[in-house]
Parts: structure tokens; C-alpha cells; sequence
């Protein structure tokens, strides 16, 4: 059975309520505490392809991806982008491409390690977004779906967090 | 004049953006008083608090997953909260490059970088994105393939002194495109040879089997 894929930056209180609420078939993955970022080794191509070579709770986020025909992303606002938590997450997964070059359009992206028909859902929450940062985020989470062979990309945005929740649960 | 060169980079060895910012160094000359500070081993706050004396700063960083890498995230965001305290009047340039050829790509990435100045109070100076950084190394900036990047960078270098803005720009190198994609993909194999693996173990999947709800995600016992 293809799941949905959920990563949030949310605190424990609000994880606990999202567990009961959303349906099994919802994996959950907490981007905190922050994982360790990213240190562009590109081990994930070369030494273990596929898998994050940091041995952490985050080293196996590519199959965990690959496993999803949604990746929904939750994610505070930071200057029109994710926070650094859910940052760090997606930049330990690069591993779900492979490092081969292909051509979309007229820009340069990764080749798909995985044949999966991914969709990618973005909500980003937070007080007084502006519309430039909302701006870069419908672009970035267009160029991130791009990135990743998604079929499809969507974003919402949410002014609090009890209006997040509401969306989510 | 005092200018802060902060490297954004993850990596301490073979970093693009260290290079990037010795290209710099030099095209500013050896009159000025030059602080250098990266993001991997120092605090943003305090980095912070090291600019309330400078003019300028100029930071360069490598382009992860069409932003800003998480590590400098954790940073700005630092200094941000900082500088909210204690306003300094550093006019902000940036450089940024990308393992893609295309420099545009960096776009984003840019504009997220003009949003920070905006929250912290620094005025925008002027950005360069950076395509094809995979062989940021490969010659020395300001001649070959790197010719057009020296002549960009040297115009920063003026800017900076002056304490003027611009209008931010993207540079390629002059290299074929093709050529650059070939070099790649035949430097990746050679790389997963070198660490023992056969050119089809690149391709390598994993099956992923989800914790049971209420369990959060482990690290590896034995990977």
C-alpha cells in the first residue's frame, strides 16, 4: 500500500494531536530535534547510494520518501522557505535522485533514483507571511517538485498555528 | 574600510565558496581590514555582534535543494535576532553557486538572502549566482572558462569598496554545457569505482518499511 509521507517541525504537543488524528496510512516524521545537517559529501551518491551516510534517525529519508505517493511538508516560514528543521531533512535526502544529470525544460535536475509518482504539498505557517515570501515559496515548492519528478505540487499557507491545525486534522 | 567574509559552506576543505571568497580577497586588495568568519564553527549571534563595526559583508554559499542549506539557516536566523537588537549599517553581498549548470537557478535562494536583509535591517548590496559549480576548482577564476566570473567578482570587489548596490547578475562559465553534464557523470563513476563500488551500484534502491505509528523514526542499529 503507497503512503503519504508527512514531515513537520511541529512540537511534541502538536505532533501527539496529529498522530491520532490523521490516518494510518500517514507516515509521521518529526524534523525535530533537528537532524544534522547536510555536510555535502555527497556520500549519498557514492559511498552508500541511496542512503545518507550520517547514521541518524534521518539516514534512511530517501527510501522513506520513495515509499510515498505524497510528500506533504509542514514547515514554519523562513524568509519565504522551509525552517531550518525541515530544511535539514530535505537536504540529507537528496539521495532519492541519483547524481546523473537530465534536462527539464531548459534547466539542468537530477535523474529519479525511484519510478514513484510523487506529489508534493507544502503548508507553511507562521504570523504575517508576506506576499514576496509567499512568492518564493509557490516558486520553491514548484523548483523542489521539479527537482524531485513530482507529478504535481500544491502550497498553502496559514497565518497561526491553530489554523494550520485546522487544515491538518 | 572593514569587511567581514563569511563562507557559508558546510565543508571546510575543497569548498567552493572558500574559493570564491579567497577570489574576493584579493580583488579587494591589502588595504582593508579583512574579518573572516564561516557558519559551520561559529555562533550567528556572535557574528552578529562582529559586523556592528564593519562596512560590508559578503557571504558566499553553495546552493542546497534550490535554497539556503540548513546549517546557514540556523545561522541567519540567528543573526537576524540579533541584529534586531543592535542595528549595523553593513551594506550585505552575496554569492551563491549551484552544482547545476544553470546559474539562475540560484534564484531563489537570492531572494530568500534579500528577505533576511530586509528582517535584519542590512541593505542589499548586490548578489551573484553561480552556475556549474561543480568545477569551481577545476581553473583559476579570471582566466578560461572562469575569465567572465573574474570580471564579475572584480566589479563586486569595486562595489563593495565603494559601498554602492547593483543590480545582481548570474555567471556560467564559458564551457559547453554538454560537455560539463559528460564530466560529471563520468567524475561520478570514477568517484563510487574509488570507494569500491561498481558503476551500477549508483543506481541502488531501497524498500523502506514504515515504524509502527506511535514508535518515531531510528537511527540504524547496525546499517
Amino acid at each position: 500500500m503507497k503512503v503519504r509521507l508527512l514531515i513537520h517541525d511541529l512540537d511534541e504537543k502538536d505532533e501527539r494531536q496529529l498522530k491520532y488524528a490523521v490516518p494510518e496510512s500517514v507516515i509521521l516524521f518529526s524534523a525535530k530535534p533537528r537532524v544534522k545537517p547536510c555536510v555535502g559529501c555527497f556520500g549519498c551518491w557514492i559511498k552508500t547510494p541511496g542512503r545518507c551516510v550520517i547514521k541518524d534517525r534521518c539516514w534512511d529519508s530517501p527510501a522513506m520518501m520513495a515509499a510515498g505517493r505524497e510528500l506533504i511538508l509542514v514547515s514554519r516560514n523562513v524568509y519565504g522557505g522551509f525552517s531550518p528543521e525541515v530544511k535539514a531533512v530535505l537536504d540529507r535526502s537528496i539521495g532519492y535522485m541519483m547524481p546523473f544529470f537530465r534536462y527539464v525544460g531548459s534547466e539542468m535536475h537530477h535523474t529519479a533514483r525511484y519510478d514513484n509518482p510523487l506529489t508534493l504539498t507544502a503548508h507553511f505557517y507562521g504570523e504575517g507571511i508576506s506576499e514576496g515570501e509567499r512568492g518564493i515559496a509557490r516558486r520553491l515548492v514548484k523548483a523542489n517538485a521539479v527537482n524531485l519528478g513530482a507529478e504535481g505540487c500544491q502550497v498553502c499557507f496559514h497565518d497561526s498555528l491553530p489554523h494550520l491545525k485546522e487544515a491538518l486534522l | 574600510m572593514k569587511i567581514l567574509l563569511l563562507d557559508g559552506s558546510p565543508k571546510a576543505q575543497h569548498s567552493a565558496s572558500a574559493h570564491y571568497l579567497r577570489a574576493m580577497e584579493a580583488f579587494l586588495g591589502g588595504q582593508q581590514t579583512l574579518l573572516w568568519r564561516d557558519a559551520r564553527s561559529f555562533d550567528g549571534a556572535a557574528v552578529a555582534r562582529d559586523l556592528l563595526d564593519q562596512d560590508a559583508l559578503v557571504i558566499a554559499f553553495p546552493l542546497y535543494v534550490d535554497g539556503i542549506p540548513s546549517h546557514l539557516l540556523v545561522f541567519l536566523e540567528a543573526m537576524e535576532k540579533s541584529l534586531k537588537e543592535h542595528q549595523a549599517a553593513a551594506r550585505v553581498y552575496v554569492l551563491c553557486n549551484a552544482g547545476f549548470f544553470e546559474a539562475r537557478q540560484t534564484r531563489l535562494a537570492l531572494e530568500m538572502m534579500k528577505i533576511w536583509c530586509e528582517k535584519s535591517g542590512l541593505a542589499w548590496g548586490k548578489a551573484i549566482g553561480i552556475g556549474a559549480g561543480g568545477m569551481a576548482l577545476a581553473a583559476p577564476i579570471g582566466s578560461g572558462p572562469f575569465a567572465k566570473l573574474g570580471k564579475e567578482l572584480q566589479t563586486l570587489a569595486g562595489l563593495v569598496l565603494a559601498g554602492q548596490s547593483d543590480h545582481d547578475c548570474f555567471v556560467e562559465p564559458d564551457f559547453p554545457r554538454f560537455l560539463y553534464k559528460t564530466i560529471a557523470h563520468f567524475s561520478w563513476r570514477s568517484q563510487a569505482r574509488k570507494n569500491g563500488l561498481s558503476g551500477k551500484a549508483l543506481h541502488r534502491r531501497h524498500s523502506y518499511v514504515p515504524p509502527a505509528r506511535h514508535a518515531p523514526a531510528q537511527a540504524p542499529s547496525n546499517p
